[in-house]
C-alpha cells in the first residue's frame, strides 16, 4: 500500500468536498429549490438559523441527549462487556439479547418507545442506548476474551489487583477494542438518536427537520442536515479520536 | 550457604501437580536456603516452568504444601513488559502493585535504571527496545520489588552468546551486593556451572530429580575460564546427557 503526504491527503480531500459541491451545484441549478435548493439557498437557511438563535437551541437539545445516550451505551456495554468477558459462562445467558438488540431495526425500537415512553427525550435516548450499547459490550467482550495471558500472569506474579490491575494492564490492552466500540457506537448514537427525534420528539434537531419537512422548507432540512453531520464530527472526531490519540500516545514513540 | 540452611526460604513437600492426561510433578521436595543459587537443568517439557509458576503462586498444586516468601520477583522467558507503559513505569510496576507511593517508586526505579544501563532508554517504550534491553528492564522489574525469591526462567534464551554472559554477570554482580535466594531455570550448562551453588537436573513425567550436584565456591568470584567451573560444566553436560538418555 502506497501512503500518500499529509499535505496531499489534504488537498485532495478538498477536492473530493468540491467534487461534491458541484454535483449538487449542478443537482439544484436542474431542479426546483423545494426539490433540490443550491448550496447558497442552504447556507442562507443555515445563516437565518443562526442568527434566530433556532439552530444552536435544537443543536444543544439534540446534542445532550446524544451525550447522555452515548454516555448511558459506553457505560453499561462497557461495564457488562468487562463481566460477562471475565465470565465466559455468563455469555450464552447474554448473547441472545444483544443480538436482538443488534438486529432488530433501529426504528422497531423506535416504535416501541413510542408506545412506550410516547415523545420526549426519553424515547431518543432510549433507541440509542438499545442500537449502541451492544456494540459497545460486544467490542470490549471481545477484548477482555484478547487479553494476553502471559502479561495477565505477569501482572499475578507481582501481585497486582485492584486500581493498578485495571489502570496499567486491563485498560490500557482493552484500549484499542474498547474504541471500535466507542466509534461504531458515537455514530449510532447521533443517526438514531436524530431520528428518534424526527418521529418521538417536540424539539431536537430530528424535530426540526420533519417540522421544516412538513413546511416544504427544503432549504431548511438540507441545513438540519449539515448540522447532523456536525453533530457526528463532532463527538466521533472531536471527542473519540482525541480520546484515542491521548490514550495510544505511546504507540507512536520512535 | 549452598545447601538447604535450617530455615529455608522455600520449601515444597510432596507437591504434586496434574495436567489432563500428564503427571509432571509427583510428591515433589525442594528447600531453597538463604542466599542460595539453584539451577534446574533438564529437557524442554520436564515440567521446570511449572514448577516455577507453582513456586510463584499462578499454580495451584493438587496436593502437597508450599511456604514461599511474601515478595517474589519472576523473570519469565520473554520479556512481558507492558508495552504501553515506559521502562521506568515498568521497572516500577511490581512497586506499585504493592502500593509503594510514587516517590519511593520512582528512587527504586532510577537506582535501578543506573545499575543496568538503561539511563538512556528511561523514557522510552518497550518497542523502542532490542530484546537484550527489554530483557534487562524485566530483571529490574523483578529485582526492585527487593524479592526475598528471585525467579529466573530461561530468561535469556533468546539473546546471543555476548549479551547472555553480559546479563549473567549483572545478575551475579546484583546478587553479590545483596544475596538473595535465586531460582534460575536454564538449558545452558555453561550459565549453570557460572552460577550455581547447586544445580537439579529434572527429568522425566513426572519429573525426577535425575542428580544434584554443588560448587561452593562463590558465584561472584567465579570466570568462566576458571578449572572448577570448567569442570562443573563438563560434569553437568555429562550427567544432562546421561538423563536424556537413559528412560526413567
Amino acid at each position: 500500500m502506497t501512503s500518500i503526504s499529509p499535505v496531499e491527503r489534504v488537498w485532495r480531500y478538498a477536492l473530493g468536498v468540491a467534487a461534491l459541491l458541484a454535483i449538487w451545484s449542478a443537482l439544484a441549478a436542474y431542479y426546483p429549490t423545494v426539490l433540490v435548493p443550491s448550496p447558497l439557498e442552504t447556507a442562507q437557511a443555515l445563516a437565518e438559523l443562526a442568527s434566530s438563535g433556532e439552530l444552536f437551541r435544537q443543536a444543544g437539545v439534540s446534542l445532550a441527549r446524544i451525550l447522555i445516550a452515548f454516555g448511558i451505551s459506553v457505560l453499561v456495554g462497557g461495564t457488562a462487556g468487562l463481566l460477562v468477558g471475565f465470565r465466559p459462562r455468563w455469555h450464552p445467558l447474554i448473547q441472545p439479547a444483544v443480538s436482538l438488540a443488534m438486529s432488530a431495526p433501529p426504528i422497531s425500537w423506535l416504535v416501541l418507545a413510542l408506545v412506550w415512553f410516547g415523545t420526549g427525550s426519553v424515547t431518543p435516548i432510549f433507541t440509542s442506548v438499545v442500537v449502541s450499547a451492544p456494540v459497545v459490550f460486544a467490542n470490549v467482550y471481545e477484548g477482555v476474551r484478547a487479553l494476553d495471558p502471559d502479561l495477565l500472569a505477569m501482572a499475578r506474579a507481582y501481585g497486582a489487583r485492584g486500581r493498578t490491575l485495571f489502570e496499567d494492564v486491563y485498560l490500557p490492552a482493552l484500549t484499542p477494542h474498547l474504541f471500535a466500540g466507542l466509534q461504531v457506537a458515537a455514530s449510532l448514537s447521533v443517526r438514531v438518536g436524530i431520528m428518534g427525534e424526527l418521529l418521538g420528539s417536540d424539539a431536537g434537531v430530528g424535530y426540526a427537520l420533519a417540522l421544516s419537512r412538513i413546511y416544504l422548507e427544503t432549504p431548511r432540512v438540507f441545513a438540519w442536515v449539515l448540522v447532523t453531520v456536525t453533530l457526528l464530527a463532532l463527538l466521533e472526531a472531536g471527542l473519540v479520536r482525541t480520546l484515542q490519540r491521548r490514550a495510544e500516545a505511546w504507540k507512536r514513540a520512535r | 550457604m549452598m545447601a538447604p540452611a535450617d530455615d529455608p526460604v522455600l520449601t515444597m513437600r510432596n507437591v504434586s501437580k496434574s495436567f489432563p492426561g500428564r503427571p509432571v510433578l509427583k510428591d515433589w521436595n525442594l528447600d531453597v536456603g538463604e542466599g542460595e543459587i539453584l539451577c534446574i537443568l533438564g529437557p524442554s517439557g520436564c515440567g521446570k516452568t511449572t514448577l516455577l509458576n507453582l513456586i510463584a503462586g499462578l499454580l495451584v498444586p493438587d496436593a502437597g504444601e508450599i511456604r514461599r516468601p511474601a515478595r517474589l520477583g519472576y523473570v519469565f522467558q520473554e520479556p512481558r513488559l507492558l508495552p504501553w507503559r515506559t521502562v521506568r513505569e515498568n521497572i516500577a510496576f511490581g512497586l506499585k502493585a504493592r502500593g509503594v507511593r510514587e516517590e519511593e517508586r520512582r528512587q527504586v526505579a532510577g537506582r535501578l535504571i543506573g545499575h543496568m544501563g538503561l539511563e538512556p532508554f528511561a523514557d522510552h517504550y518497550p518497542h523502542q527496545l532490542s530484546g537484550g534491553m527489554r530483557q534487562r528492564v524485566a530483571l529490574a522489574r523483578a529485582l526492585a520489588v527487593d524479592p526475598e525469591l528471585l525467579l529466573l526462567d530461561e530468561p535469556f534464551k533468546s539473546l546471543d552468546v555476548l549479551l547472555r554472559l553480559e546479563l549473567v554477570r549483572l545478575l551475579v554482580e546484583e546478587w553479590r551486593i545483596s544475596p538473595r535466594p535465586i531460582i534460575f531455570v536454564t538449558h545452558e550448562v555453561q550459565e549453570a556451572a557460572l552460577v550455581a551453588h547447586r544445580v537439579l537436573i529434572m527429568r522425566g513425567s513426572p519429573a525426577q530429580v535425575a542428580g544434584a550436584f554443588t560448587l561452593a565456591r562463590s558465584p561472584a568470584e567465579r570466570r568462566p575460564e576458571d578449572p572448577d567451573v570448567v569442570h562443573f560444566a563438563a560434569q553437568l553436560y555429562q550427567e544432562l546427557l546421561a538423563a536424556a538418555q537413559t528412560r526413567p
